[in-house]
């Protein structure tokens, strides 16, 4: 059983919020507490500077001297035609500079990896469905993470499973991601109907008190999707929906005071979007930093919340809320997975109150082999006074035990 | 009728217990050191199937290059294939250990590290035993998983593939001492050990670290861009044969083998070796079984009385018979069980002691846990009981041929002497036929079990002979008047033998198998080692031998013309040696590409039949064939012959193939799984290799006799190689570890053969002390008649002499024959080498006379404890 236990480790995905807490942290205290044997050969990474212009499309590429980077698919799927589950899926690829190896010749050398999770939110399926993989890069034919426009490819059971952005016509994006995993395979076109919603000040995203928590970030919200999905418990094939993608890069993000995260990503039916994420403390009491951020249908910034200062006060204008708990029988977490976000926006005594309806309450995702814990990821409804307004994806960490460094 | 059978047979057990003891104890002797080679060898192949199966993992398939290293290349082939689930590239290295972070002496060579030397064909197949030799193994952790899953070390990433970081196997950490944290020096730099692993079986030392940092850390020695093989999980469904047929016609340079295959590999490589230590040590298991013979053959002779007197009472013949056999069964019962737990006791206490390498060297370095093996315990014990019944049957059907009216008389001796030998005139010749059919018959699965046969048949007919020979010999005796005039007592002696031979064959059954046995193992150990030391003068031309210290390095083929340019080398050769699988059952053969002159061919190698004249070598050329010399392994292994053209796929690049036409047969005592010799020019056309394992230099000879000069030759030698460890040998030293690795390799057979003729003496004493009490009445008589108890002594001494001088040069003679087997048969059907006969006449004799002298010193000492009772009591039991 050991044995058959063990192959998981290294494939296992990774929220993205745990894998922010776990690399820089393991490369400020345990490895370099290990590394007094020789000359340590230190790699610089470039710093995550606030006013570095976005450049595209360059920086739809890889930015393979970061820590950390990720293309990051959730979205929604209905069947084309007919009656048919409708379902959700995160498709994703991390993307890891282990500072070693820089000057290994190599081919194995293991400068950069890559990994790829995708999972499906299937509501008669009860738990999600997923599949992962880990490469090193080295191997043109093995792996691609191109620096001039997203193209992220890794030969899993020899087949390509990649993102691939292209432009139609100028400054229409259209990716295609396709996944071929033994439950399931997905290939799916999107395209995204407004520019890179840049996240944070002009894309420099922070997450915490200290100006180095921070990422580079931007997001496309409202992508519309179609394409084919096969399971083999759904009978149709063709899909269509909406999905929200995320590309985001960094060295050091999560304060260490930190114990998880809460994150989301919503795409409403007006064409308007929402991302919110809150950092929660170990100790009970206030989240450390939180923002919410939402764009119009232009997909223009239509508010921040709360201002750049997190100034306590302003801090009330975004609160998460829980709802209703589920507690998990494998990792014995308790889970908000019903929650209310309230945001009130400045200037205005009215509180918008959106209330997150989970798929099914089991989207948690076992990752202890990998990075010592349980996340939960899934497919979310919005409802705002009892109307369901539109869906996208809630990331919930750090609720099961605490987490071993 | 049980309790009767009981009751008598346990009454003789009971009076005579001194020999029964003795019986049991040489049947246990022979049991336990069967049981214990088989249990140390079967423990060592297991360790040696455990820690395959540990790197091999959940592989289907291991994808590795026909010659030499795989490129990585084949890891991306593999990945995109679509039949391949998963492909894991490994690279799998021996590295010696230094411990502490190399605060050794840097000039000093490395003496005992790595006396294996493949390049120059030396010394056998031992490696080292002192095991300072880690495995190291090279891994895409991503990929490992889920194949070798056991081999992951458990920590973060962040170490995993770290430049420094090293991971031991649990076990390694133990026997290293070492912790997380700690240090440890390979390969001329410090690794952090940065976590564990635990491997369920493996026992050998043996490390994992990420396969980017070993290929980088062996770059020097070309590892950049190569694995050792890939490790493949196909697809359910996917039929591994066709695989495996379809990867050949797209990769006909690489070569897919089932990770079974290097186990049995293995098993068929040192199978023959274990097999003759088995049948070496059954031999003292047959000295057993002679004195069982003994025993119960005095048993029956002072027991005749009784039976025949049951016999006359109205008990049926074959109660006697019955009494025999079951006395032979418990001696054999006891002794075997005996044996098993003194076997099972020795196993144990020679692998914690000294590891599973009994000096073939096929498991050196191995230290595995006792692996007890029921049926085969089971087995041993059942030979054990067989051969002690076997050793009592004779004489129970002496018995149940007992006229008992005459037996009661006069006892035994009569009654039976004119029926065995009408039983043995027809048993003989059959049996020699038999033996002639045997000793010609092929190999089975590689080991020569109708030569074994054949062997233990002539033994048996040898024995069955003495009485014949003893006959014929007193007749000659007993003709001389001479003798018989001076010496009346010799008189006496020749009479007796005459008339009564079979009782003195049963005294020396034991010591003719026994010596015929150890004298046939002498002489072809002593051929074998001759062979070997002038095989080594042909194999060793040059003064000198450089190699990279560590065995797995090779040196750049560019540095033979800087070694010429030193003043006092004369000329230097060079050899490039390569492995490569031709089959996938068998073990890997070995390709030696050296620099030599066809047409002087015998000079370089030690050949065996006709030297291939000009003409043949011209007509190869002119066919476009490549010459090569093949081992006798390969005419045995693969039919192989001269003449036969002849494919070597891993010699095959795209768009060539190449064809080699078999030149000659060589003698290789190296590579028992087969080995071909090129020209190493024609070798490095085909392959681009320019690569060197071996340099051989030639001093001038006015330099040769100056040590300051051959000092200062090695110094400038050295300084081509700065900071990498250079190993120079004269051939001298090289000559010495091969012979001493030779005497290892034989030392237990030696053992073997010393105990099998301590128990035959045993034997005689035990059997002239029952013996002289057997013949008390005749011995009393004497007395009666006025022959003192010294001439008694004298008399039985002198009886005796003549009896281990028969045995003596009888078994030295029947040596010759079982030599002739075991050298001609037996060696190149389980080793596929032949070798020259020698015989050590000088040994032979001074064996004997031991044997001769220590066997008359034991019967006289067992007979003067046996003529002191007084002649009245003795006579007293004719009644």
């Amino acid at each position: 059983m050991a044995n058959t236990k063990t192959p998981q480790t290294l494939n296992k995905p990774m929220a993205r919020r745990r894998w922010l807490k776990r690399l820089p942290l393991c490369a400020s205290t345990l490895c370099l507490s290990t590394r007094f044997s020789q000359a340590a050969q230190t790699h610089f990474f470039d710093p995550v500077q606030l006013g570095r212009p976005f450049i595209f499309p360059r920086d739809h590429g890889a930015h393979l001297n970061f820590r950390t980077e990720w293309w990051y698919v959730t979205g929604f799927l209905a069947p084309s035609q007919g009656q048919g589950e409708s379902l959700g899926f995160q498709v994703t690829f991390f993307r890891s500079a282990t500072g070693e190896a820089s000057t290994n010749p190599s081919r194995f050398a293991a400068t950069q990896l890559l990994f790829s999770h995708a999972a499906l939110a299937l509501k008669s399926e009860g738990k999600l469905i997923h599949d992962q993989a880990a490469m090193r890069a080295g191997f043109d034919r093995l792996t691609t993470l191109s620096e001039q426009d997203t193209d992220v490819r890794s030969m899993v059971r020899s087949r390509a499973r990649f993102i691939k952005r292209e432009e139609k016509s100028p400054g229409a994006s259209t990716y295609t991601i396709s996944v071929h995993a033994p439950m399931f395979s997905l290939d799916l076109n999107m395209t995204a109907p407004t520019p890179p919603a840049l996240q944070g000040v002009m894309g420099f995203s922070q997450k915490g008190p200290s100006i180095k928590q921070a990422s580079h970030y931007y997001s496309r919200p409202q992508l519309q999707v179609q394409g084919r999905v096969i399971v083999n418990k759904l009978n149709a094939q063709n899909y269509r929906g909406r999905a929200w993608m995320d590309h985001e890069w960094s060295n050091e993000v999560l304060d260490e005071s930190a114990a998880g995260w809460d994150w989301l990503g919503l795409n409403f039916d007006n064409g308007h979007s929402l991302m919110a994420f809150q950092i929660r403390p170990k100790l009970t009491g206030e989240p450390i930093w939180s923002e919410a951020r939402g764009f119009n249908s232009q997909g223009d910034v239509d508010f921040v919340l709360p201002a750049q200062d997190q100034a306590p006060a302003r801090r009330e204008a975004l609160k998460f809320k829980p709802k209703r708990f589920w507690r998990s029988l494998r990792s014995n977490a308790l889970y908000p997975v019903e929650l209310d976000i309230e945001l009130q926006r400045p200037n205005s005594s009215v509180k918008r109150i959106l209330s997150l309806q989970p798929l099914m309450d089991d989207q948690e995702v076992d990752a202890r082999a990998s990075t010592g814990g349980f996340y939960w990821e899934g497919l979310v409804f919005v409802f705002e006074n009892q109307k369901r307004i539109g869906q996208g994806y809630l990331e919930l960490t750090g609720y099961a035990a605490p987490m071993k460094l | 009728m049980n309790s009767l059978l009981l009751y008598l047979g346990w009454g003789v057990i009971r009076s005579q217990w001194g020999r029964f003891l003795a019986a049991t104890i040489s049947i246990a002797i022979g049991v336990a050191l069967a049981l214990a080679i088989h249990l140390i060898n079967r423990s060592a192949l297991d360790e040696f199937s455990g820690a395959m199966s540990t790197v091999n993992g959940e592989a289907n398939l291991q994808l590795k290059a026909r010659l030499g290293r795989l490129p990585e290349g084949a890891f991306v082939e593999m990945m995109l294939d679509k039949e391949v689930d998963e492909a894991s590239p490994v690279i799998e290295i021996d590295l010696p250990l230094i411990d502490g972070p190399q605060n050794k002496p840097k000039d000093k060579e490395p003496k005992d590290k790595e006396p294996k030397d493949k390049g120059l064909g030396l010394a056998t197949t031992s490696a080292p035993t002192a095991s300072t030799k880690l495995k190291v193994l090279g891994l895409d952790f991503f990929r490992a998983g889920a194949i070798q899953p056991t081999l992951l070390p458990r920590t973060g990433f962040g170490e995993m593939f770290r430049e420094d970081s090293i991971f031991l196997s649990a076990q390694t950490a133990n026997a290293l001492g070492k912790k997380v944290g700690d240090t440890i020096a390979l390969h001329g730099r410090g690794f952090t050990v940065a976590g564990l692993f635990s491997p369920s079986q493996d026992r050998k030392l043996m490390a994992v670290m990420d396969i980017a940092n070993l290929q980088n850390l062996l770059r020097q020695d070309g590892w950049l861009g190569f694995v050792s093989r890939v490790d493949l999980k196909l697809r359910s469904g996917v039929a591994t044969g066709r695989f495996k047929e379809s990867l050949a016609l797209r990769f006909p340079a690489w070569i897919a083998l089932e990770p079974s295959d290097s186990v049995q590999r293995m098993s068929n490589l040192s199978r023959a070796y274990r097999v003759n230590l088995n049948v070496l040590a059954l031999v003292a298991l047959v000295s057993g079984a002679f004195m069982v013979y003994a025993t119960m053959s005095l048993a029956v002779r002072r027991q005749a009385k009784q039976q025949a007197l049951l016999g006359i009472l109205g008990a049926p013949p074959s109660l006697g018979r019955k009494i025999v056999l079951s006395q032979g069964m418990a001696v054999g019962i006891a002794g075997s069980i005996l044996g098993i737990l003194l076997g099972v006791a020795l196993a144990y206490t020679v692998l914690n002691l000294m590891g599973g390498d009994l000096g073939g060297g096929y498991f050196s370095g191995s230290r595995p846990e006792l692996s007890l093996d029921a049926p085969v315990m089971l087995a041993f014990f059942l030979v054990g009981v067989l051969v002690s019944a076997l050793g009592s049957l004779v004489p129970a059907i002496q018995l149940s041929h007992l006229a008992p009216a005459q037996a009661i008389r006069s006892g035994l001796d009569q009654a039976v002497a004119r029926t065995s030998s009408k039983a043995m005139r027809l048993a003989i010749p059959f049996g020699l036929i038999l033996t002639l059919l045997l000793v010609f018959a092929p190999a089975w699965q590689g080991i020569p079990i109708a030569a074994y046969l054949a062997i233990g048949l002539l033994v048996v007919i040898g024995v069955a002979l003495v009485p014949v020979w003893v006959r014929l010999a007193s007749q000659v005796l007993a003709q001389h008047d001479f003798f018989l005039a001076k010496w009346p007592s010799y008189w006496l002696t020749s009479q007796k033998l005459e008339r009564l031979p079979g009782n003195a064959s049963a005294a020396v059954a034991g010591i003719v198998a026994s010596l015929a046995l150890a004298s046939a193992m002498a002489i072809m150990v002593n051929s074998f080692r001759a062979s070997v030391d002038q095989w080594l003068d042909t194999v060793l031309p040059a003064e000198l031998y450089l190699r990279k210290a560590n065995s797995v390095e090779k040196l750049d083929g560019n540095v033979l013309a800087k070694i010429i340019k030193i003043p006092g080398i004369a000329k230097v050769e060079a050899v490039r040696a390569l492995e490569f699988s031709l089959a996938d059952k068998l073990a890997p053969i070995t390709l030696l590409a050296k620099d030599f002159d066809l047409s002087r061919m015998q000079k370089y190698l030690p050949l065996t039949g006709a030297t291939p004249d000009e003409a043949f070598l011209q007509k190869i050329l002119a066919e476009g064939h490549i010459p090569i010399f093949a081992s006798e392994a390969m005419q045995d292994l693969y039919g192989w012959t001269v003449g036969q053209v002849v494919r070597l796929p891993a010699l095959s690049l795209a768009g060539k193939e190449p064809s080699f036409q078999v030149a000659g047969i060589w003698r290789d005592y190296v590579r028992q799984s087969g080995s071909i010799v090129m020209q190493r020019a024609a070798y490095a056309t085909l392959t681009n290799d320019t690569w060197v394992d071996d340099v051989l230099i030639w001093i001038s000879p006015e330099f040769e006799s100056n040590s300051g000069r051959l000092t200062a030759i090695s110094e400038q030698l050295r300084a081509l190689f700065p900071g990498e460890p250079i190993m120079i040998r004269s051939t001298q030293e090289i000559r010495a570890l091969s012979l001493a690795m030779f005497d290892r390799s034989f030392a237990l057979t030696y053992v073997l053969e010393a105990v099998a003729v301590l128990g035959a003496l045993f034997g005689v004493a035990s059997t002239y002390s029952g013996e002289a009490l057997a013949r008390s009445r005749e011995f009393g008589m004497l007395r009666h008649l006025g022959v003192t108890r010294g001439q008694i002594t004298k008399l039985f001494a002198i009886e005796t002499s003549i009896m281990l001088l028969f045995s003596v040069i009888w078994a030295l003679v029947l040596s010759l024959g079982l030599a002739w087997i075991l050298i001609h048969r037996v060696n190149p059907q389980s080793f596929h080498w032949t070798m020259d006969t020698k015989i050590p006449m000088g040994a032979m004799v001074l064996s004997g006379l031991i044997v001769l002298v220590l066997g008359v010193l034991t019967a006289w000492l067992a007979t003067r404890s046996a003529t002191s009772q007084g002649p009245v009591l003795a006579v007293r039991e004719d009644w």
